[in-house]
């Protein structure tokens, strides 16, 4: 056997250890094998947000499917509602196995973490600095190199107030007013830039 | 021996922009921005395959108009009534002009109708329209 096989028979082992995988569906991120994350800490009205990075290899299915490899970060933003208006019934809690949720801290899993999601997010930005493939509802792409993406998908007959920096994407602001209660919400103020 | 190394490569190739060419396209009002360095191959719904080799910036908006589908006193074909505004800097320093800063502030639909016909909405909206020119313009070097 020659060392070329089994060097590449010891990555092939190796593999699992340093795969992440993502199953993505409309009512939570399920992450499986090693990840990284960080959850904002929820408050009624406000967005929520998820961030997680993978690094060297991921996997998604679901939604979105693809293969990834260097890194991969992503952050999703479900927006909030006034507290005025009728609030979605609120998502389950994370829930991780050997490892944490305390909201603002990053987090490593390295079996399995849910992050629910209390609506399709508003806002997405995937960053990835390596290559990709992949398709799905969030982007259709194949690329080397690096590659910014963010998406916004509003919602229908709704007014959106959305502020991303991505320096704090934890400090983002993201509220969707239905047309339906815009009369009995205070129309938003704009802040400077 | 050479040959099927290429063959291979474009095997692997063709399998990862297959996706591409199979996935289906959804209308869907979108908001979007890129900023890639290096190769890329993507597409947008209702769009073709766009391929870039090198740097390239976008900031896109995507505003489907249902087919056959005329706007009613109850329904809407897709207003949208707003204001954007995208500021990148260098992505991988954190400085205060540094990243990407994004502002959005729109109405779709009904909820857009209703805005312009609101003088609270307009003023919120030309309010938020004047601090993107202020910031346009203390920016500018």
């Amino acid at each position: 056997v020659s060392t070329g096989w089994l060097i590449f028979a010891g990555c092939l082992a190796l593999l699992p250890l340093v795969s992440g995988c993502v199953w993505r569906t409309q009512e939570a991120d399920h992450l499986i094998g090693p990840a990284f994350y960080r959850l904002s800490q929820t408050a009624p009205g406000q967005a929520d947000i998820v961030q997680t990075l993978h690094v060297p290899l991921l996997l998604e299915g679901g939604r979105q499917w693809g293969l990834s490899l260097g890194v991969v970060k992503r952050d999703a933003i479900v927006p909030g509602h006034p507290p005025q208006t009728p609030q979605p019934p609120p998502s389950s809690p994370p829930y991780g196995i050997l490892t944490g949720v305390e909201p603002r801290k990053w987090h490593f899993t390295s079996v399995y973490f849910r992050a629910p999601l209390r609506e399709t997010p508003l806002f997405i930005r995937r960053t990835v600095i390596g290559t990709q493939g992949g398709g799905g509802v969030e982007q259709r792409a194949f690329s080397l190199g690096y590659s910014s993406v963010t998406a916004t998908w509003p919602r229908e007959h709704a007014l959106h107030e959305l502020e991303f920096d991505s320096r704090h994407p934890l400090e983002a602001k993201a509220v969707v007013t239905p047309a339906a209660d815009m009369e009995t919400t205070p129309t938003p103020a704009p802040r400077n830039q | 021996m050479r040959q099927n190394q290429l063959s291979r490569g474009a095997l692997l190739l063709g399998g990862l922009l297959l996706p591409l060419l199979g996935a289906g396209c959804k209308n869907h009002l979108a908001f979007a921005t890129s900023t890639k360095f290096g190769l890329d191959i993507s597409q947008k719904a209702n769009q073709t395959i766009d391929v870039t080799m090198g740097y390239q910036r976008v900031e896109a908006a995507s505003i489907p108009v249902p087919a056959d589908a005329d706007a009613t006193d109850t329904n809407d074909a897709y207003s949208v009534l707003g204001t954007f505004h995208v500021y990148y800097g260098d992505p991988f320093k954190q400085g205060e002009n540094d990243g990407l800063h994004l502002k959005q502030f729109f109405a779709t639909g009904m909820a857009a109708r209703a805005a312009a016909g609101s003088a609270n909405m307009r003023a919120a909206f030309g309010d938020a329209a004047a601090a993107i020119k202020v910031k346009q313009d203390t920016t500018k070097p």
